[in-house]
């Protein structure tokens, strides 16, 4: 089968989330307008666009900062969760007996965990990647664990009756059954990491996404905080986007 | 002569234990031996055991009690020596890999490959199969029938002398059914192992099979067993014939037979 020339996909894909966009803008342009509302509580999209077009290589710079951080923290996420994952999915009793602490570690909020992070690893960019990292871990293990464990009974009792060891089992049922579960996994926590860095910054920082809005806050700058809040959305949708494309190309068959 | 007994088992039962709930007993008592060639089918209504005397018969599920052996050996070392071949309802080919990569599965396991070469039973498998051409395309890109006949070619590519299949056309509609059962049995017919074939279709287990046995309701016993007096090979004409008719006649009475044998006990 031909793929599909790439402005259909666009056109097919983007379009209809463009158009909704477009849309949610033009409202709120029509609404501050309207209202008059003050530029420091609620600028109109037009003041942020101004914002992002002249503050742009600043927030190029800082962007960049925050989105390789995300990504850092993404890369180490899903190594150890694939790892963790692979464990628990291999014995259940490991699994009853670490999950719950594994559970009991996400409900931490990351505000409080991220001062630690700074006081331990200090205020450069290995405290933003691992909180980045502790953030997308739990979703890559459960969605491992889950993959690893998806094929079905008369599947594995197949794959017995071919005479497969526990080790060809794995490799060439197990492993490839999960790739599409894994791919999930990653999709979720790409948009997780952009909020583990972010918060990271903000816990101190001197540069990064949460360090812009940081400062914008202090100085009562909205729209540049605003800016700063559409670069973070903007980053994470590429991460999220990356993957599905990658996924989409690069596994074929291993999706179905 | 003595006849070559492929499948024997004596005094299977098995009960599934569930914790905190009532175990149910799958299977009570089944004794049946299997000629070395012999084409058997086991029909009963549903929830009787068939598909959990087929594991078991596969080695696939441990029986509560009773004694099993495939050409004389426990099903774990037929398994071992590549013996048994299985099909199941769903076809469960492996979406990753293509029509040739699925069949040649259990080859590239046997012989420990990471990956298949040139194998000619694949190919021979394939093209007995009518699935010549369609090779290189992947499960999803193929029609419900063409993914049943690749789990046969699948369970035959090592030449298994005991087949076990488990309604293997369960999901598909009839005109196709009956076009698959013509076809296997034509390939059967060339490499002649012992089939057990498990349906609800008694027109499909006259059609194929040598003797129809009839389980009763659950916990499953064999209630009776229908010699089938059709010769062979089989065309789809015997359908119409007397012999035929005969046999589905007796084969639904033996199960209302059976089902009433069943609610019996439980009364």
């Amino acid at each position: 089968m031909s793929k599909p020339p790439v402005a259909q996909v666009v056109k097919e894909k983007a379009l209809l989330p463009l158009c909704f966009a477009l849309v949610l803008l033009l409202i709120w342009q029509l609404v501050v307008s309207t209202f008059r509302v003050p530029e420091y509580l609620f600028p109109s999209p037009l003041r942020i666009g101004r914002e992002l077009i002249t503050d742009r290589a600043y927030l190029l710079i800082h962007g960049t900062v925050t989105i390789l951080e995300a990504l850092g923290g993404l890369v180490i996420a899903v190594a150890s969760g694939f790892l963790l994952g692979t464990v628990f999915a291999m014995s259940s009793s490991l699994e009853r007996m670490v999950l719950p602490y594994a559970v009991a570690t996400q409900s931490v909020p990351i505000v409080a965990t991220a001062p630690l992070l700074i006081l331990w690893l200090g205020p450069g960019i290995s405290s933003k990647i691992v909180m980045a990292a502790l953030i997308c871990f739990f979703p890559m293990v459960v969605s491992t664990s889950r993959g690893l464990r998806a094929p079905g009974r008369e599947q594995l009792a197949l794959m017995r009756v071919f005479g497969a060891t526990s080790w060809e089992v794995f490799w060439k049922l197990r492993l490839p059954t999960s790739i599409k579960y894994v791919l999930v996994g990653m999709q979720t926590s790409a948009a997780l990491a952009m909020i583990g860095a972010v918060v990271a910054e903000y816990a101190g920082a001197d540069r990064g996404l949460g360090y812009v809005i940081m400062q914008a806050t202090y100085r009562l700058d909205t729209p540049l905080l605003f800016a700063g809040i559409f670069v973070a959305a903007f980053g994470g949708l590429v991460l999220f986007l990356v993957i599905v494309f990658v996924g989409q190309t690069a596994l074929g068959h291993y999706r179905d | 002569m003595t006849e070559t007994i492929a499948v024997q088992i004596r005094g299977l039962r098995h009960v599934y234990r569930n914790d905190g709930a009532q175990d149910v007993v799958a299977l009570a008592g089944i004794d049946l031996s299997v000629r070395a060639g012999e084409f058997v089918a086991i029909v009963g209504p549903s929830g009787c055991g068939k598909s959990t005397l087929l594991g078991c018969m596969a080695g696939v599920i441990d029986p509560s009690e009773g004694e099993i052996t495939i050409e004389g050996t426990p099903p774990s070392e037929a398994i071992r020596r590549r013996r048994i071949g299985l099909v199941f309802q769903d076809p469960c080919l492996l979406s990753w890999r293509t029509v040739r990569e699925n069949v040649g599965l259990p080859l590239e396991l046997n012989r420990g490959r990471r990956e298949l070469g040139e194998e000619k039973e694949i190919d021979d498998l394939i093209r007995s199969m009518l699935l010549k051409g369609f090779e290189r395309n992947y499960p999803s890109e193929l029609s419900g029938g063409m993914r049943s006949r690749a789990a046969i070619a699948r369970a035959l590519v090592l030449s298994p002398s005991v087949l076990l299949m488990d309604e293997p056309f369960g999901a598909l509609d009839e005109l196709t059914t009956e076009m698959l059962n013509q076809e296997l049995l034509s390939i059967l017919e060339k490499r002649r192992p012992t089939v057990i074939l498990v349906t609800h279709n008694i027109s499909q287990a006259v059609f194929v099979a040598d003797r129809v046995l009839i389980l009763t309701g659950r916990p499953g016993r064999v209630f009776q067993s229908v010699e089938v007096g059709l010769g062979r090979p089989r065309r789809e004409t015997v359908t119409a014939s007397h012999e035929f008719m005969k046999s589905v006649a007796a084969i639904q009475e033996g199960l209302r037979q059976g089902s009433g044998f069943a609610r019996g006990r439980e009364e």
